[in-house]
């Protein structure tokens, strides 16, 4: 079953810079789908349309066969709670206790009254502890969320974009900005989760061994377009260099200019 | 790299031979700027501008100086302050600081929504911004003690009118601070709020306050301090606190306990000021 289709997207920024171009993507429901590519191939444009933030040009996106972009108010709402996401720089309330940011992972479905003091039922409140401990965050839970390491703050978004109870997990960068070491376990952690809840996941990756390491299938882009789609056993070195080729031409031709001037 | 390199050893070997037509753009740019015209009329018309405020003030030097006696005359009378002064003094500076901090409180609180309203990244609408800036902007225009003014008018003498104004003051003042707070305030987690099917009134409530309350706690402090300073003064059209004691002993001539009321105000603005000080640094 098709959790999140695009159909031909296109996407122009008011500037008139053209990010995507027709792209069409298919995930299937329990996939784990790694988006590659140079920076500036549009991922992270393409992220915002599967998301909703941003409303596509042309084409159509859907998710479990429903257009974000035409629902509005409440509907809109509650689509949106069914679409998990994870930021690069993971957009949590700093001053705010790391249960708090979990807990508005729950706000969509909470009291509309209440909930604007901080009364959250019990069961939003367990549930939030559980994914917490699940990521190993069971001491921090008091903890206020930027007295985190960068690992743990990413965990704590993840466990709020978890505790929306999701069919899909959308994550753009989401260790871009932790060392090496430390990205290994944030997507290791991510992918263990999105496997024991059963959740369908894309995940946008710059780094191409975390791509190879976690995804089922592997979606290579440049300059907005897509240029290839293949299951991760058939996404062989070759096919890799020929994705990042014209950036490292690029890149030398850039070096060249630095020279000259 | 080397390349990079060698080119800039280049560079400062090749300085002392700039070219004739770059060493004029460089002499041009170095010379002093002769002021434009409209500097000088700009100048002009600020010197001017201040004689005719110094005119129509009634500022008078030499009355100033034959006056310097009597300034010495009033001073000298104030002492020794009056120490029968001191039990109604003190009352009365408790009855002005429940004013302004009732007054404060009150006054936040009713000042957040309105913040909300005129914040430009929490309702993006227009319409809304600009009506709620021009009430704000419209009522912060008119000073605290002609508020009490009016409310003395309508709900009678005393302290109620005071806290009234007081209130109404602070809501106004407070709600630009705290608009232009929000509106400088980190949307990055408003904006994943959002994006879980969060409502608006659940991300202030979730994220936006929790991330701006210490900076508003911080100004809600600095404005109790000014708000103490009016409430002292609203007594003078009948609002109520010390004011109103302070008026009526000027008019019997008890400097005394003119000056035991002035310790009075002193020293308690000066140890808010010392304890505000304190919290906010603790905050920020």
């Amino acid at each position: 079953m098709t959790v999140l289709e695009a159909a031909d997207v296109t996407f122009r920024y008011p500037d008139g810079t053209q990010a995507l171009t027709e792209v069409s993507v298919r995930v299937e429901r329990g996939e784990i789908v790694a988006v590659l590519g140079p920076s500036g191939a549009g991922k992270s444009t393409l992220f915002k349309c599967f998301a909703g933030l941003e409303r596509p040009s042309a084409g159509a996106v859907a998710v479990e066969g429903v257009e974000l972009a035409a629902l509005h108010g409440r509907e809109r709402r509650l689509a949106q709670h069914r679409i998990g996401l994870v930021f690069q720089e993971f957009h949590l309330v700093g001053r705010a206790s790391v249960l708090s940011n979990v807990l508005v992972g729950r706000l969509a479905t909470a009291n509309a009254f209440t909930s604007l003091f901080h009364w959250m039922s019990r069961a939003d409140r367990t549930l939030a502890v559980e994914l917490l401990t699940r990521v190993g965050l069971g001491e921090q839970v008091r903890k206020r969320a930027d007295s985190l390491s960068g690992g743990q703050r990413q965990r704590v978004a993840l466990a709020r974009a978890l505790s929306q109870r999701p069919e899909l997990l959308l994550a753009d960068e989401p260790v871009a900005n932790l060392d090496p070491v430390l990205a290994a376990g944030v997507i290791d952690d991510i992918v263990r989760m999105v496997r024991e809840e059963g959740l369908t996941a894309v995940l946008n990756l710059h780094d191409v061994s975390l791509a190879r390491r976690v995804a089922q299938r592997v979606v290579g882009m440049r300059e907005g377009r897509i240029v290839f789609d293949l299951p991760v056993g058939e996404v062989t070195d070759p096919v890799l260099a020929d994705l990042y080729a014209n950036e490292e031409l690029a890149a030398n031709a850039a070096d060249r200019e630095e020279v000259a001037a | 790299m080397t390349a990079t390199l060698e080119k800039k050893g280049e560079a400062a070997t090749a300085e002392p031979r700039t070219q004739p037509g770059r060493r004029e753009e460089i002499d041009r740019l170095a010379r002093l700027r002769r002021p434009g015209w409209g500097t000088v009329a700009g100048a002009l018309a600020a010197v001017a501008v201040l004689g005719w405020s110094s005119t129509s003030s009634g500022f008078d030097g030499p009355a100033l100086v034959d006056g310097l006696p009597h300034v010495a005359d009033f001073v000298s009378r104030m002492f020794p302050p009056s120490w029968e002064e001191l039990p109604v003094a003190i009352e009365l500076m408790i009855e002005t600081l429940g004013i302004a901090i009732t007054g404060t409180v009150l006054g936040t609180l009713l000042s957040i929504p309105l913040a909300l309203l005129a914040a430009r990244n929490i309702f993006p609408q227009p319409w809304i911004r600009s009506s709620a800036r021009t009430f704000i902007n419209v009522f912060r225009a008119i000073p605290e003690l002609m508020w009490a003014l009016m409310f003395v008018a309508s709900v009678g003498l005393g302290a109620f009118a005071g806290t009234l104004a007081i209130t109404l003051g602070t809501s106004v003042g407070m709600a630009r601070l705290f608009a232009d707070i929000f509106e400088t305030a980190d949307m990055r987690a408003w904006d994943a709020a959002a994006a879980t099917g969060a409502r608006k009134s659940q991300r202030v409530a979730w994220v936006l306050l929790p991330q701006q309350i210490p900076t508003m706690a911080s100004y809600t402090l600095l404005v109790l301090d000014g708000n103490v300073r009016a409430a002292s003064l609203l007594g003078l059209v009948g609002a109520g606190g010390i004011g109103m004691e302070l008026n009526q002993q000027l008019r019997l001539f008890e400097y005394g306990s003119v000056m035991t009321i002035v310790l009075v105000v002193l020293v308690v603005i000066m140890s808010l000021d010392l304890i505000s000080s304190t919290v906010r640094k603790r905050f920020v």
